[in-house]
């Protein structure tokens, strides 16, 4: 797709919006799917909502477009409360999941429905369908149906009927995941391109951390109806706020082990599976500045920050060889530390056999401290 | 298949005759005797196939007793009916479908108006005579296309109220909801996405409450008289006081299920088409 080719000209209908969610909530009957959601989305930002499957972020999304009501709380688009508009006074353009294309009408028919709802004139109609496929790279379909492409033309098909109307506002959910993996990591490039070129305000729901990072000026992490934190992807994955962020960015996800708070000769220290170790630089310092009765810790430390060694020394936990993964350009090391397990990502020539000793061993000032109670994050800093 | 035996290969078609004899010989039979004179018809034992064909019955029936004007009152009352019961089941039906009722109100309306078909239509019969007897702005309802129509429409409207939630259910949500972020309304949506899509069932289900007003008999017996007679009323009327005109009551039989045939054969691709929603799947 070259979007540098593709110009509304003259024609802009909507302008970018900032979009805002306040104290919003959506509950059905007694459940409630999305809970206090408060979020801010810039004008012409793409934000990311991202969480596993039920934790309310396509119900938010859905909310935003007018096909679910609002249980409580205020959405605006701009300036304009939308709670009580229908989807077509929002003035937004939605990529479904299923692409949702009208199987009935030919890709030609598909792109101009928004335009022909809308009732613009036949030769601007025209015009602006044969822009979009050439953006989109689907010319030579405009007389297919829709049964009659392949996944990724679909795909495309969805995202030119989105485009072809400048909206105030893109919604995408999911748009990528009926793709096959190589496919979908082209068009997630794609993808980012056009959104930065037209830079409208989109929201883009997915459940896949890689194109939730890729994507996002923001990321929004939601689990169970709650927003967990919201930030720019690198921010988010180098300091997550609680347990369920720390595992859930990251493949394979960081390692988080239960830890007692304890002393070494007077130096803080931490016991991990009956093993006291010291900890040095700014862990200690941090461990330090701990209230008195904070006995127990989650520690949190990615597998690329693992040092495995053959020797114990001080600051490691022995442990055993639980299996060896080979990805090719690298391998993943499991270690059993006494019944907690241990991710480590180490060189694909790195030598390590199942059953074998090697002890687990990390870098104090790339650790994370969890609260094991509420499940946040112990520290301001790193 | 493989490793069938002689006997597996061929049972099914020996069995898929058998069937279509029973079901084709009374049809066989009424067209056989409608080309049968009266002295052949009482023959014993009966001639299998007809021995002297005659063109009788048939002239009797339209041009004697003009038959056709029947057909076109049945005609017309069929599409009076079928027209009623489409327009109103299929709205009925895509609110029904689409919007959720709370208290599982949806499922507690359809149950009821299914009612209208479990009690006997005879019950209905009186009052309807009597209401449809009664001057309304002037006009009545009795023995009128209209009238019949109406009613028909009204008892077939459960069938295409089941059958329409069926079709409008296979629609895919997002289909829909793409339309409206599109900037459609739901009116539009159903006129533009959702009518187009279930088209083949929308034709089916008119084409079965055209038959089944087409075949109606104790209404219209009973709220017709000479004017808005149709067809079924009009074939048992070829029992007369003293005499049964068996001969015209075959041909009476064959001329009006040929139109019903022919209809059904040039529809039978379009009713038999699945529904096609390709936007999702292959």
């Amino acid at each position: 797709m070259n979007a540098r080719t593709f110009r509304f000209g003259s024609h802009l209908e909507g302008q970018s919006a900032p979009v805002s969610f306040q104290q919003v909530a959506k509950r059905f009957g007694v459940v409630t799917a999305v809970d206090d959601l408060n979020l801010d989305v810039e004008n012409g930002e793409m934000l990311v909502l991202l969480g596993p499957s039920g934790c309310g972020k396509t119900t938010s999304l859905r909310m935003l477009a007018g096909l679910e009501s609002i249980s409580e709380g205020t959405i605006r688009i701009g300036e304009t409360v939308v709670n009580t508009l229908p989807p077509r006074a929002r003035d937004i353009a939605m990529v479904f999941q299923s692409y949702a294309l009208y199987s009935h009408l030919t890709v030609y028919e598909n792109l101009a429905y928004p335009l022909r709802v809308r009732k613009l004139a036949k030769a601007e109609i025209d015009r602006r369908v044969r822009d979009v496929a050439d953006v989109v790279q689907i010319g030579e379909l405009l007389g297919r149906k829709p049964r009659e492409l392949s996944g990724g033309q679909r795909q495309r098909v969805a995202l030119g009927r989105a485009i072809i109307r400048r909206p105030a506002v893109f919604l995408m959910d999911e748009p990528l995941s009926n793709l096959d993996a190589k496919l979908r990591q082209h068009t997630r490039g794609e993808l980012k391109r056009f959104q930065r070129e037209l830079a409208t305000t989109t929201i883009y729901v997915t459940h896949d951390q890689a194109e939730a990072m890729t994507l996002a000026d923001r990321v929004a992490i939601m689990d169970r109806g709650v927003l967990q934190q919201l930030g720019p992807p690198r921010e988010v994955y180098a300091k997550p706020a609680s347990v369920f962020v720390a595992g859930f960015l990251g493949s394979p996800p960081m390692n988080l082990l239960n830890a007692r708070v304890t002393s070494v000769a007077g130096a803080p220290a931490l016991e991990i599976a009956g093993t006291a170790i010291q900890v040095s630089g700014g862990l200690a310092a941090r461990l330090a500045t701990l209230p008195a009765e904070q006995n127990e810790v989650i520690l949190g430390v990615r597998p690329e920050e693992v040092l495995i060694r053959r020797d114990r020394d001080p600051g490691s936990v022995p442990g055993e060889v639980f299996v060896v993964e080979d990805l090719g350009n690298e391998r993943l090391v499991t270690l059993d530390l006494g019944g907690q397990f241990a991710v480590a990502r180490v060189a694909a020539d790195y030598p390590a056999e199942m059953g074998e000793n090697l002890c687990f061993g990390f870098d104090p000032g790339r650790a994370h401290l969890f609260d094991p109670v509420s499940n946040r994050r112990l520290d301001g800093t790193r | 298949m493989v490793g069938e035996t002689l006997f597996e290969r061929y049972a099914k078609h020996i069995v898929v005759v058998m069937v279509a004899l029973l079901v084709l010989l009374p049809v066989y039979w009424m067209v056989n005797m409608s080309v049968k004179g009266r002295s052949e018809f009482i023959a014993r034992p009966p001639t299998l196939v007809v021995q002297q064909p005659t063109t009788e019955n048939y002239y009797d029936l339209l041009v004697t007793q003009r038959f056709y004007l029947r057909g076109i009152n049945s005609l017309i009352v069929a599409i009076i009916a079928a027209t009623i019961a489409v327009t109103v089941g299929t709205l009925a039906a895509y609110a029904l479908a689409r919007f959720r009722l709370p208290k599982n109100f949806n499922y507690h309306l359809l149950f009821t108006i299914l009612t209208v078909r479990m009690f006997p239509p005879i019950v209905t019969v009186i009052p309807l005579f009597a209401f449809y007897n009664r001057e309304i702005l002037g006009y009545k309802l009795y023995d009128t296309q209209l009238g019949l129509g109406l009613i028909h429409g009204f008892m077939e409207l459960p069938l295409v109220l089941w059958m329409m939630i069926g079709f409008f259910r296979d629609i895919p949500r997002d289909m829909e909801e793409a339309a409206l972020v599109d900037g459609d309304s739901r009116l539009a949506v159903l006129r533009k996405i959702a009518i187009p899509l279930a088209a083949p069932g929308l034709a089916a289900t008119f084409i079965l409450v055209f038959i089944a007003s087409w075949n109606e008999f104790l209404l219209a017996l009973i709220l017709t008289g000479s004017r808005a007679q149709t067809l079924p009323i009009a074939i048992a009327g070829q029992i007369a006081q003293y005499d049964v005109k068996w001969g015209n009551m075959m041909a009476a039989g064959v001329i009006t299920t040929v139109p019903v045939l022919v209809l059904a054969l040039l529809t039978q691709r379009f009713l038999t088409r699945g529904l096609a929603l390709g936007g999702v799947t292959g």
